[in-house]
């Protein structure tokens, strides 16, 4: 209800329920009086009924209209005041008391706007101090950003639920999805963005089963807190190196990611392939050939003719087969799956250990270390390797039946030895190599590789180990084992937060709001992307279709600028001259840009995991719930309307249309009725009214939708 | 009495040469191309020298030296290993397994000749 109309309300009532009382007594008096006394009465009052009824008429009367005025003079010029105050003392923007208040009450307007002055004169002085420490920092982040930025990998900093913080320019252009043909125009087209999860970014089990894995590690105490996978997004093939930071209570308190784009190198050869080649076991045994069958001619010149010719038929094919080797470039598969499976050096123990908590297996496994004193250290692909002993359990338990399995680790020389051990029937040495050529799960679905494929980039071999008139029985993996630890090893095993210059100390490694539920998280904590829409006319049930979206994204209180969504879209309809006065945008401006059913996928993707926020959101939100059928895209995130917002924060004060705020709180539009410039100033004033709601226990998304749903604006339909 | 070789390898390009020079030193020289023939004949002729190849179809010559290296019967066959693997870590594993020699392709028939005299003219020393 407004404000005026809620004083009439109350005047009306107030009035209402006087004279009721007042016509009330008097009937109960007269009841209670016999019949006599009534007579007796009537018969004394009746020849000075008017001396008696017009002073009581006029008593009500000036009693009526004196809280009428009460109420317009006093109380809602008070109530306005108080709203005002609110807003004196709580906005950041310089103002003062603008409303009408009686003239008794102008010293206290006075003495208000004063104190304010005073207090302003303060903030300023506190301000300066704050600006002058945070430009300090801002230089040391700065040459922090700057480092970053000179980076040619990609650098991405999440939290620990892989929520992302920071990114430099390099994991920007990398992280740009061409396939997809984002066409948004001035738009951020890469993926990432603060506050989003890279979880959905680059949805690979290989991340997930990273992430778990290192959390894992760190929960058994492990400080080596890095792990390297490979993986494709669209056509780039990307090796990224996750870190765990730790903070300086020792809790992983986020990630680093390291990508670096290898598609570009697999064509070349890198000097250590160059090296690879001269390995490669095609070309050695062909030379082998040449060589023996030269030396066995100039050996034995007098040898029988046909082994003559037989030794001539082996130099000349393989000098044809090596000339084909090395054009055809044979070793690229292999370059590949070293790519694509590369080996970390791991500490063996520790591995088996995270290996032993699957609460999914139904097998239960009992690890024996022969020497548990001493850290063995393996060259491995984790997720690879972890696979390949999975599927062997599996194939036990579903072969022999076995529901318990012992795992012995022992050294020999160089080479580790990983014994599966069993109690109960023998493996028939056929089913073990059938296993071998097993398919893993890989890093793309048109490529898959084998069990076999990953022992030998191991280097390792398994072999069935059991004696007929034993009934135990074991599988032996054997893995090289290295002597000495790489020195580098340590120093890059994790980052620890604490040994850092203070520039690095980011508060949002502490947020962790973002995997909460959103109705439980803080209004200062969420992430919010805040839109406006300019359409051909205000009836979208009547056909009215958007011509342009613009967004901005807000993340930890901070509108990020650089994080838009701008587009302009063609509604193949015309443009009512209303709605055309309003933002100038011509049919003839929109011919060229994409259709609402191509622009809807990208905005979608752009305010995932986002609260929406828009001015007056009930009417954007129709245009877009009107395509749900057609575009199959539901807009289901949480939804604040700064209207609504600034109707619960100032009750009293009749105006809360986009200017009146704008102006309210200090605020210049850079381009108003244009989408991009009414959300930019939107998403100021969603910051500017989270003091305000705070002070009115507002605090969480939930308190905020609530309060917004009792407004008297939240009745607005269309 | 000749002393027996046995070839085992799969490429028939490198079998002509090196069964010709063995037979030329006087050897008595058995080939098969895998290593579940070779295992057979191994059991049946009990050979004093094995040239084996590590890269065979089905079974690789590691595993083929790895067991026969299990079974006392064999203590004083020597062992060869023929193969394209020319990593330290494959050498490492091939000693490992047991085998006398491990020679990386290409290698030199003259060396090869020398090394397999070398082996036959001495015993294993099982230590």
């Amino acid at each position: 209800m407004r404000p005026r109309e809620r004083l009439t309300f109350s005047w009306l009532l107030l009035s209402f329920v006087l004279l009721t009382s007042l016509a009330g007594i008097e009937f109960y008096v007269f009841v209670q009086l016999s019949a006599a006394q009534k007579g007796q009465l009537l018969e004394l009052l009746f020849p000075y009924r008017y001396f008696i009824l017009v002073p009581i008429l006029i008593l009500l009367g000036l009693i009526i209209f004196g809280a009428k005025w009460v109420l317009e003079n006093l109380w809602l010029p008070l109530a306005q005041l108080t709203d005002e105050v609110e807003l004196l003392f709580s906005s950041r923007t310089s103002s003062s008391l603008t409303s009408r208040v009686p003239l008794h009450f102008q010293r206290i307007s006075c003495l208000l706007n004063e104190q304010s002055k005073r207090i302003e004169k303060l903030q300023k002085g506190i301000e300066s101090k704050i600006s002058q420490a945070k430009k300090e920092l801002e230089q040391e982040k700065n040459v922090f950003a700057a480092l970053i930025e000179e980076l040619s990998e990609g650098v991405i900093v999440c939290n620990s639920s892989a929520y992302i913080l920071l990114y430099n320019k390099s994991a920007q252009e990398l992280f740009v999805d061409q396939e997809n043909g984002n066409t948004a125009e001035n738009t951020n087209k890469s993926q990432l963005g603060l506050g989003r999860s890279f979880n959905t970014i680059l949805p690979t089990p290989r991340l997930k089963y990273t992430l778990n894995e290192l959390q894992e590690r760190h929960r058994l105490g492990s400080s080596h807190l890095v792990q390297h996978f490979s993986t494709w997004f669209g056509s780039k093939l990307l090796r990224v190196q996750t870190i765990g930071i730790l903070d300086p209570e020792n809790k992983l308190s986020g990630f680093v990611f390291i990508c670096e784009d290898l598609a570009p190198h697999s064509s070349d050869y890198h000097p250590h392939e160059v090296l690879e080649l001269l390995h490669d076991e095609q070309r050695r045994a062909s030379i082998a050939n040449i060589r023996s069958s030269i030396e066995t001619l100039q050996d034995y010149p007098e040898m029988p003719t046909e082994k003559y010719r037989l030794l001539m038929k082996t130099i000349q094919e393989h000098s044809v087969k090596l000339s084909e080797q090395l054009t055809h470039n044979p070793m690229h598969n292999k370059a590949e799956l070293r790519v694509l499976c590369p080996l970390e050096l791991t500490p063996i123990q520790e591995w088996l250990q995270s290996l032993n908590i699957n609460p999914e297996r139904p097998l239960k496994l009992t690890c024996i270390m022969a020497d548990s004193s001493q850290t063995w250290y393996v060259q491995l692909n984790r997720y690879f390797f972890s696979q390949v002993l999975e599927f062997l359990f599996q194939q036990l338990h579903q072969l022999l039946h076995l529901t318990q399995l012992e795992i012995r680790l022992d050294r020999k020389d160089q080479f580790i030895m990983l014994d599966i051990c069993w109690q109960g029937k023998e493996l028939a040495p056929v089913e073990l190599r059938n296993w071998l050529n097993h398919p893993l799960r890989s890093i793309s679905e048109d490529q898959t590789v084998n069990i076999s494929e990953i022992l030998r980039q191991h280097d390792a071999e398994i072999w069935f180990e059991g004696l007929p008139d034993s009934l135990e029985h074991g599988l032996r993996l054997f893995v090289p084992c290295l002597d000495e630890m790489d020195p580098k090893f340590e120093l890059k095993s994790h980052i620890n937060l604490g040994s850092r210059p203070v520039f690095y100390d980011f508060d949002l490694f502490h947020k962790t709001s973002l995997s909460k539920k959103w109705n439980e998280v803080l209004l200062t904590e969420a992430t919010y992307t805040v839109f406006d829409t300019e359409t051909t006319g205000l009836n979208p049930a009547g056909g009215d279709e958007i011509i342009s979206i613009g967004a901005i994204r807000i993340v930890n209180g901070q509108i990020l600028r650089n994080e838009t969504f701008s587009q302009l879209v063609n509604p193949q309809r015309e443009i009512s001259p209303q709605s055309f006065q309003i933002h100038g945008i011509s049919v003839e401006e929109l011919q060229d840009k994409p259709l609402i059913s191509q622009v809807l996928p990208l905005f979608h993707s752009f305010v995932q995991d986002s609260i929406l926020v828009a001015h007056n959101a009930a009417f954007d939100l129709r245009f877009l719930q009107m395509k749900e059928d057609s575009s199959g895209l539901i807009f289901d995130n949480p939804v604040l309307d700064t209207l609504l917002l600034s109707a619960v924060i100032h009750p009293n004060l009749d105006k809360h249309d986009l200017d009146t705020l704008a102006q309210r709180f200090g605020l210049d539009f850079k381009q108003r009725h244009s989408a991009m410039g009414d959300a930019e100033v939107t998403a100021q004033i969603l910051l500017e009214l989270f003091p305000m709601l705070n002070s009115k226990r507002i605090n969480t998304i939930q308190d905020a939708q609530s309060a917004a749903k009792k407004s008297y604006y939240a009745r607005l339909k269309y | 009495m000749p002393k027996k070789i046995l070839i085992i390898e799969d490429d028939p390009a490198i079998v002509v040469s090196l069964e010709f020079l063995m037979l030329q030193q006087g050897y008595d020289v058995q080939v098969t191309t895998n290593a579940e023939e070779g295992e057979k004949t191994i059991r049946q002729q009990m050979p004093d020298l094995i040239l084996l190849d590590i890269n065979l179809p089905q079974r690789s010559g590691f595993e083929l030296c790895r067991q026969l290296r299990a079974d006392s019967n064999f203590d004083q066959t020597r062992i060869v290993l023929l193969t394209a693997k020319g990593r330290e870590v494959d050498y490492q594993k091939g000693i490992a397994f047991g085998a006398d020699e491990y020679i990386i392709k290409p290698f030199s028939t003259r060396d090869l000749v020398q090394t397999v005299h070398d082996l036959l003219s001495t015993t294993r020393n099982l230590i």
